[in-house]
């Protein structure tokens, strides 16, 4: 089987996502259906029991011409595992992943494409450069919890403003170099990512984004922050493997 | 041949078929149980004793044994368990709400499976006093995980194995064996007029008024239609006094023996459920079994066990869009070709519920958890479980070398129709593919290889669609057409 020729990858990684994935990918695909490329939606299942395979049916069914959507498995347990498989399985010339809960409109994806195609190598989503923001201010304890983890992750990165938003781009040569290096599974996967590409002498462009935080976001500062630390301090003990 | 063949088999049930509640959770435990007696195990069903009923009795080549009433059954049995100890070899323990927790009293290394028959965290707050429901949910949820912690979990759908993960956290392997149904003789001819047949105790949960309803609705249009309710149950009296007043055309035919039963069921256009969903639908399975299609709310086991647009329809909505649905289906229904091949997909879908596979099943997951706790024993660490995502491979029989079911890894499910072999794997996914197809010493490349996601049709075994949908919606008015799509049908994303 010969399949045309994707100029855009993009990698959705699921769990457990029957209720958002729907309204998700027909926002992603009504607005792929605008841009003058062959886009091909990539969801990758970390094994869900619910009925998000049967919700991907759907989508592509209702698919525009230009896109195509399909689903692949990914039987190691995290968001890293996820989107590392699902763009090791892409071949486009620009790559890159979104949350399923679209907390990124999709329309950024214009102004990325946009950045790729003047030749920059990383393009992400960010909720601290010029004109980004949230739509709904975050609570205290949480607003605390990201000004220390930024902090922590100022030395990896680099002057990356927003390490976090799950909205990101790259073209082939950088996807392939990057992800051939990341080993993160958690939180901490978006910062490896990063470090990864600041370590690769890789210039990074950031494009603001309308952050609005979804329903069902898993993610508790209490409980989750004690991981945190341990993920990107295992992401300095790699990064300091891969220097050596 | 592993030890769970050599010591007793020990089924835990709170009731038995001859309670009078008894329900599809009873007919589960004796099915399986008389299967896996007729192969040579040595069963033994320990369940309460309703009056009347003898202590001891032989039925069906394995022996029962009651003990106390509803709730005292749950510390007898572990009595029982513990007075046996030496002779039990294994142990399939029934979560009705509440398990017998018996792996507090059985010996090291003796498999037990816990059998989730539904998930009851909801039914608890709406049945018992708050704070018994509170204590009853922490039994069901916290306790049973702490108790049979990395312990195989047996559920009896798709859905089911969702509320196992989702709602009571349970962290072990989770496997789907579904329900068998016994299927009536050949197809008898269905009436003239449209006839709907609902076989199933009358109870407050099933929602028979919107049924009754419907068929009150659907009589304005067609005066002929007619709604057979088979069964006895509370709320027969309030759908009697339903069906007069508002005129509904409705045969209250109580409880029938299986021959009438079955006679009746043969001459129906559809069959309808339209409860707040189970696990699974062992009527509607039954009646598509005779060659009937079923039409059910798109809710929790109900999206398993219909295949919407192929053995019947699911329906979002309120009674209404109920009542819709289910005139235009006899519309769809009246065309006789439609009503043939429909009624004939019907059945090829319930032919794959058999008990005997049911009890493969079981016994299948009885000799992993054994193997497991083998390897434990010896010492070796506890193998590392994937995710849940499971993986249907397909290979072209003329691909794959004579021997291949010796090259096989342990658990998956393999099935060959003669043309293409497939397999069911757990927590494998496409990356581990390529290994796998080494083993089978199938060629990587080949391109009629394929791997896709399994959806939860693939789970309950339905792991081709080359039939067509014919969709409820078009079916107004227009002529329908039975469309035969080249391939796998709406499963288009991979």
């Amino acid at each position: 089987m010969t399949s045309p020729v994707i100029d855009l990858d993009i990698v959705v990684p699921v769990f457990n996502e029957e209720a958002r994935l729907g309204p998700t990918l027909r926002a992603l695909t009504a607005h792929t259906a605008t841009l003058p490329l062959s886009v091909r939606v990539t969801v990758v299942d970390n094994g869900s029991v619910d009925r998000t395979a049967e919700v991907v049916d759907e989508a592509a069914l209702a698919s525009p011409d230009n896109t195509s959507v399909r689903l692949i498995g990914c039987s190691r347990q995290g968001k890293g595992a996820a989107v590392r498989r699902g763009l090791l399985a892409a071949t486009a010339r620009w790559r890159g992943f979104c949350d399923a809960d679209l907390s990124t409109p999709p329309q950024v994806l214009t102004d990325v494409v946009g950045h790729l195609e003047q030749g920059s190598p990383v393009v992400i989503g960010s909720r601290r450069v010029a004109g980004a923001g949230y739509e709904v201010a975050q609570p205290l304890v949480r607003r605390v919890g990201s000004s220390t983890f930024r902090l922590m992750t100022r030395p990896l990165v680099g002057d990356v403003a927003d390490t976090q938003c799950g909205f990101k781009f790259f073209s082939a040569g950088a996807a392939e170099q990057i992800f051939s290096r990341v080993t993160a599974n958690g939180f901490a996967f978006d910062v490896e990512v990063l470090a990864v590409a600041a370590r690769l002498g890789l210039p990074v462009v950031e494009v603001p984004v309308r952050w609005t935080d979804q329903e069902g976001s898993s993610f508790s500062v209490w409980t989750h922050g004690r991981r945190v630390v341990s993920e990107v301090l295992a992401v300095h003990a790699s990064l300091a493997r891969m220097a050596s | 041949m592993t030890s769970t063949s050599r010591g007793q088999l020990v089924v835990l049930n709170w009731r038995d078929c001859r309670h009078p509640g008894a329900g599809a959770a009873e007919l589960y435990c004796e099915r399986v149980a008389g299967e896996l007696a007729a192969r040579g195990r040595d069963v033994v069903l320990v369940t309460s004793r309703p009056a009347g009923t003898p202590a001891r009795e032989q039925v069906d080549g394995y022996s029962i044994r009651r003990l106390g009433n509803w709730w005292s059954v749950y510390p007898l049995a572990l009595l029982w368990l513990v007075k046996h100890r030496a002779t039990v070899g294994s142990v399939v323990d029934s979560q009705n709400g509440v398990p017998f927790f018996s792996p507090l009293v059985t010996r090291r290394g003796v498999p037990v499976v816990l059998l989730v028959h539904h998930v009851h965290q909801d039914l608890f707050v709406r049945a018992l006093h708050p704070a018994a429901a509170r204590l009853a949910a922490w039994l069901e949820g916290p306790a049973s995980r702490r108790v049979y912690r990395r312990r195989a979990v047996v559920v009896l759908s798709p859905s089911a194995r969702a509320q196992v993960r989702r709602r009571l956290k349970f962290d072990g392997p989770v496997t789907v064996v579904p329900c068998g149904a016994d299927r009536v003789g050949a197809r008898l001819a269905r009436a003239a007029t449209p006839r709907i047949v609902v076989v199933g105790r009358l109870t407050p949960l099933k929602r028979l008024e919107w049924l009754v309803d419907a068929v009150a609705e659907v009589r304005v249009q067609r005066p002929d239609v007619e709604l057979h309710l088979i069964g006895a149950g509370p709320a027969r009296s309030g759908l009697e006094e339903r069906a007069r007043s508002t005129g509904a055309p409705v045969v209250f035919h109580g409880r029938l023996s299986d021959r009438d039963r079955d006679a009746l069921l043969g001459t129906a256009w559809l069959t309808v459920n339209a409860s707040d969903g189970g696990d699974w639908a062992l009527s509607l399975i039954e009646a598509n079994a005779a060659g009937v299609p079923a039409l059910a709310r798109r809710v929790g086991g109900m999206t398993d066990a219909v295949r919407h647009g192929r053995t019947g329809w699911l329906v979002h909505g309120t009674a209404e869009d109920f009542s819709t649905a289910m005139a235009r289906a006899l519309d769809v229904l009246a065309d006789p070709s439609v009503a043939a091949a429909m009624g004939e997909r019907a059945r090829r879908w319930a032919a794959r519920f058999t008990w005997s596979r049911t009890a493969d099943g079981l016994a299948e997951v009885l000799d992993r958890e054994e193997a497991r706790l083998e390897r434990r024993l010896a010492g070796a660490r506890e193998r590392r479980t994937g995710n849940d995502l499971v993986v249907v491979l397909s290979v072209p029989a003329s691909a794959i070398p004579a021997d291949w079911e010796s090259g096989r890894r342990a658990g998956d499910v393999w099935v060959s129709d003669g043309t293409t072999v497939r397999g069911l794997l757990t927590g494998a996914d496409e990356a581990d593919v390529p290994g796998i197809l080494r083993r089978l010493d199938v060629d990587q490349t080949d391109p009629a290889v394929s791997v896709l996601v399994a959806r939860h049709a693939d789970l309950l075994g339905q792991w081709t669609d080359a039939d067509g949908v014919v969709d409820l919606a078009e079916a107004v008015g227009v002529p329908v057409e039975l469309p035969v799509d080249e391939g796998r049908g709406n499963r288009r994303a991979a």
